[in-house]
């Protein structure tokens, strides 16, 4: 099943598998590319930044990022 | 030949720097504190060599002012060496940054930083295969104990421009180039199952206290708990000093020897610009019985800077290195995003925010890890008026002590309210947070001291002259009835809008020069305790000091008009508004 990165549960893990064009660049540098695990590690309220872990490195992506990267889940 | 030092954020350059030139440059562990890039030069085979700390950057698509820096400096550098520093614990995601600079024809040296982090998180890297894969030098390093700098240096000759067709090629079984960011990476991943073998991580308590300090739930209440904790320190730790010690030794001993030693006397004008200008009791002059009072540049000039300040700048520079060497202000970046989103900047405001606590100059330098030129130049004007430096906060807490949390409240409150309506205004973008949250670590004591000594020297060096120099001007302009003409004529303003006493104009001109001189002068006039207050909110959002205003110039350029124009609708209106509230409570 895919989800956007913003709609995962807590500390639930995926793998991603697409990457919106507007955001490819930007977060490239930081780790986060197609085929990578990646883990979700909290959601700030109110539409805060989410924070993800990708090769055992947290990451804050603000939601206007993390809607733009789809994660494939289990179930 | 020039080498620049190149990398992430938060890797470490600053400590290779250091070591390779015996400079002194601040780290911290948080990307951006590197927002200008330094110079020094390395010794090697004889030779002096310019070597740059440019500024941490994730990619060669820049993302902010800080970033943009690099990626100028690199492409003006054509014919440089580079120093790549990675985190060799990350190596996946350095790499990515290293095969950016190779495509782009310079000669690299991979430094595999933080090699001991790596062992501990039982990460296994082949550097001699990365080396043979890349075709350039590649050395494990551990830049804090100097493991394998002499060695990294040493094999700087030996690096020469490679193709990245022949990477790909010794890469094997990779069929395409790497130009894209998805060709780049599928290219490390190629790499990284020849040299890099991830065993079992265990997941230690600092990780535990890294997620439960950044989950909502137990994060916000810690974030308050440490804010609350480094203000009730602040305030303890300065009124210890200073009225326990600082305030006797100037009152009791200070000055009265300068009153019985220096030639002149009550009533002798350079004995008043100097030492005392004493106050009239019963229509006749007296000396004064304390610094606050005399307003002499070597009585008030010293005692301000040094007995009141001094322990505050002290204290508050100490905390924030630890909580900077920690790691907690990444932290507190994510946490409080959510919030400064909604005023259009975003959670790394944060830095320049409590930075501007310490010190507006440095802040406004440090707004460059903001991304667009609308969040500059909100960041700069917000903290140029709404924020009070640690001088002032310092000063605040002696002569307002009961007053001094509802005059930071009430700046606070201009700070959201006017961020609100600057970001409906201001054309531009406001970007979405994208940032590294580093693992926690043990602050070094050589780093932090090091850190609050530079600080606090460079607050010693700006502050002292200062002070002293603006109070024998406003003396002079006392003693040539400046200060009363202009009091008289700004009356109406100061007595009918504002609600404070005309008087107030003799520190509002002392303010340009240094904001706790103008508190100190503040105390010595006559007024009732809400007078009081609205008076060190004028002083705090009127004009910022001279010094920061150089800094805006410097780093705002034209925008600096448009700073200038919001401060004075803020003087009018805020400053203004107190009043009202005075009046609508029945105390002004």
């Amino acid at each position: 099943m895919q989800k956007r990165l913003d709609e995962m549960a807590y500390e639930e893990e995926g793998v991603v598998a697409k990457v919106q064009e507007r955001a490819r660049t930007r977060v490239a540098g930081m780790g986060v590319r197609v085929g990578k695990k990646i883990k979700m590690l909290t959601k700030e309220p109110l539409k805060g930044p989410v924070v993800v872990v990708v090769d055992e490195a947290d990451i804050s992506l603000g939601v206007g990022i993390a809607d733009k990267i789809i994660v494939e889940v289990d179930g | 030949m020039k080498i620049l030092l190149m990398g992430h954020p938060n890797v470490g350059k600053s400590v290779f720097f250091n070591r390779l030139t015996g400079a002194n440059i601040i780290e911290s562990n948080y990307p951006g504190t590197t927002v200008d890039f330094t110079k020094g030069y390395m010794r090697l085979e004889g030779k002096d060599i310019e070597i740059i700390d440019v500024p941490g950057t994730f990619a060669l698509e820049p993302k902010d002012k800080a970033e943009e820096v690099a990626v100028r400096m690199l492409h003006e550098s054509k014919g440089s060496k580079v120093m790549c520093v990675i985190d060799a614990s990350k190596v996946e995601r350095g790499l990515y940054l290293a095969l950016e600079i190779i495509e782009q024809g310079f000669p690299v040296v991979i430094a595999l930083n933080m090699w001991d982090v790596a062992i501990d998180k039982n990460i296994d890297i082949d550097a001699k295969k990365l080396e043979q894969i890349l075709g350039i030098p590649v050395v494990s390093t551990v830049a804090i104990s100097g493991e394998g700098i002499s060695t990294l240096a040493s094999r700087l000759k030996d690096a020469t421009p490679v193709k990245v067709e022949d990477i790909v090629e010794r890469t094997e079984g990779i069929k395409h180039k790497a130009n894209t960011p998805d060709e780049r990476w599928a290219l490390i991943e190629g790499i990284s199952k020849k040299i890099v073998t991830f065993g079992e991580y265990q997941h230690t308590l600092k990780d535990a206290i890294g997620d439960f300090t950044v989950k909502p739930a137990t994060g916000i209440p810690f974030a308050i708990a440490v804010l609350y904790g480094f203000w009730s320190i602040f305030g303890s730790f300065a009124g210890f000093f200073t009225d326990g010690f600082l305030v006797k030794i100037f009152d009791e001993h200070w000055l009265p020897w300068l009153q019985a030693v220096f030639p002149g006397g009550l009533g002798n004008w350079f004995y008043a610009l100097v030492v005392d200008v004493g106050h009239l009791e019963n229509g006749v002059l007296a000396a004064s019985d304390n610094c606050f009072e005399s307003f002499g540049a070597l009585s008030s000039g010293l005692f301000v800077p040094m007995g009141v300040v001094l322990p505050a700048i002290f204290i508050f520079y100490l905390m924030l290195a630890l909580l900077e060497d920690i790691g907690y202000m990444p932290r507190l970046a994510v946490l409080i995003d959510t919030v400064l989103h909604k005023i259009g900047l975003h959670g790394y405001a944060i830095v320049p925010s409590i930075l501007a606590l310490g010190c507006n100059v440095p802040a406004v330098g440090a707004t460059r890890i903001l991304e667009t030129k609308k969040q500059r130049f909100m960041m700069m004007t917000l903290l140029a008026v709404f924020i009070p430096c640690g001088a002032q906060i310092g000063i605040m807490q002696d002569v307002i002590p009961g007053s001094i949390g509802f005059v930071m409240l009430y700046l606070i409150a201009g700070y959201f309210i006017f961020g609100y309506i600057l970001n409906k205004i201001v054309p531009g973008k406001t970007p979405e947070i994208l940032m590294d949250v580093p693992p926690y670590q043990r602050p070094m004591s050589r780093n932090i001291s090091r850190k609050v000594w530079m600080r606090t020297s460079g607050f010693l060096k700006v502050a002292v002259p200062l002070v002293i120099f603006g109070s024998l001007l406003v003396n002079i302009l006392y003693l040539a009835g400046t200060i009363d003409w202009l009091g008289n004529i700004l009356a109406p303003m100061f007595e009918g809008w504002f609600g404070v006493p005309r008087e107030t104009a003799g520190p509002l001109v002392a303010a340009f020069l240094r904001k706790d001189l103008a508190v100190a002068q503040l105390s010595a006039i006559e007024m009732t305790k809400y007078q009081m207050i609205s008076a060190v909110v004028l002083v705090s959002i009127y004009f910022p000091c001279i010094a920061t205003f150089a800094m805006m110039l410097r780093e705002g350029g034209k925008t600096f008009l448009g700073s200038l124009a919001v401060l004075l609708v803020v003087v009018f209106t805020w400053g203004g508004l107190l009043h009202l509230l005075w009046k609508l409570m029945g105390v002004a």
